[in-house]
């Protein structure tokens, strides 16, 4: 998995005249269409609409990484950004499986050993959250700031 | 030992739950044993598959595979449940009779007793699979053996006897509301497995959580204890839950009993070809 390379930047779409211009037509086709037509296309704009929402919401989450040897994680304490979705990249350098486990961030994923996993967290609130790795709890103990 | 023994417990205490509602909801059919019984055979075989290829599940489609597996196999148990709960409502009426004294055996070929199997398997499946790879993970860290198969044990145990407990418990509910009780108990535990279903999702990127934390009821009962991870198991229960997890519980609620209502409608009096 890479790691450390430049976020995809996301570009908002400007209106252009020339943008408008198309849309104008399209409403204006869409209106000439029949019914079983327009339904078929209110239905894929509906989809693709939505797609699009999805897009944009998960086109740049930061990405932090956690890492554990000899089954503590380190760093123990990661800041994150709060009220924006975060990719978490857990990167277990031990030989055995872990579960990345936490109560209050409501995550559960197992982390094979020598293997790296991504979980998707937030958007948060200001606060703290314990997680901890199940398999080896009384070391593998750390917390997500969100600030 | 313990520490060991606990872990085992909790990850056997959800399917031991499930199979135990489903036992109750089977009560009576004749051979039913062997179904249960093949659920879990079948279930303890797959957790050992899924925990020999878990790096290969957890790195598929982007390092989230493992949530699309997790997701995949309760919403299939869902299936299960609702098909198994639908066809109870269209077939019920002439078993109802049947069932209502005890003695009488309805046969396994009656109901979609494939359709329960499934649903203990995958239970079974999810669970055992993170016990193995914990007892994996224990030896291979050369943790004493003695010690380590002991804890197994004791956890296997303890959680198995919680389930017969609560099968114990429900035998327990008057004749009259048994299978309505049971029932509802298999409905909430489909509608709790596509809320968790929908938390993998969400775990995922795959859909937006509509509200990270909707309530947080964690001082009240958190899922960190027994009775709120038995609940989880059994209602669906969450302390924190996501604006999806909602969603997705009460859709599939209402759906399924959408499906019970229209198929379990009276029909004319025309004895059915079963």
């Amino acid at each position: 998995m890479q790691l450390g390379g430049n976020a995809r930047t996301f570009v908002q779409p400007h209106l252009t005249a020339r943008k408008l211009e198309v849309i104008m037509r399209l409403i204006l086709i869409y209106h000439a269409m029949g019914g079983s037509m327009r339904r078929i296309v209110f239905w894929m704009l509906l989809i693709q609409g939505l797609w699009l929402a999805a897009g944009t919401a998960y086109a740049e989450e930061a990405e932090f990484k956690l890492t554990l040897r000899d089954h503590k994680f380190e760093p123990s304490e990661l800041t994150v950004p709060a009220g924006a979705k975060i990719k978490l990249l857990i990167d277990n350098q031990d030989s055995t499986p872990e579960e990345f486990e936490s109560y209050e961030l409501n995550r559960e994923k197992i982390v094979p050993g020598k293997g790296t996993v991504v979980i998707y967290v937030g958007a948060l609130k200001d606060g703290r959250y314990p997680f901890f790795g199940d398999f080896n709890k009384q070391t593998a103990q750390g917390v997500l700031v969100a600030k | 030992m313990l520490a060991i023994a606990l872990l085992v417990f909790r990850e056997v205490l959800e399917a031991s739950l499930i199979v135990s509602v489903v036992c109750a909801a089977t009560r009576g059919v004749s051979g039913r044993a062997r179904w249960v019984g093949a659920g879990v055979a079948a279930g303890a075989l797959g957790a050992l598959l899924v925990a020999a290829f878990a790096g290969a599940i957890g790195s598929a489609v982007n390092g989230v595979g493992q949530e699309l597996f997790n997701a995949s196999v309760l919403l299939a148990a869902v299936v299960m449940i609702a098909w198994h709960a639908i066809w109870m409502a269209s077939h019920g009426r002439q078993l109802t009779a049947q069932t209502k004294s005890l003695g009488a055996a309805v046969s396994a070929g009656d109901r979609p007793l494939t359709a329960l199997l499934v649903v203990v398997a995958i239970a079974v499946l999810r669970e055992g699979a993170e016990s193995v790879l914990f007892i994996y993970a224990q030896a291979a860290s050369g943790s004493d053996r003695i010690s380590l198969a002991g804890g197994v044990a004791l956890g296997l145990i303890s959680g198995g006897a919680t389930g017969l407990a609560l099968y114990r418990g429900l035998l327990r509910i008057p004749m009259r509301y048994f299978f309505t009780a049971t029932n509802w108990l298999l409905l909430l535990v489909a509608a709790g497995m596509a809320a968790q279903a929908a938390n993998f999702f969400v775990q995922a990127n795959l859909l937006p959580s509509l509200g990270d934390r909707l309530w947080d009821t964690s001082a009240l009962l958190s899922n960190r204890s027994l009775l709120g991870q038995a609940l989880h198991a059994l209602v669906g229960y969450e302390a924190r839950p996501a604006g999806i997890q909602l969603l997705f519980y009460l859709v599939t609620a209402a759906l399924i009993l959408v499906g019970i209502k229209i198929c379990g409608k009276p029909k004319p009096p025309v004895s059915s070809s079963s």
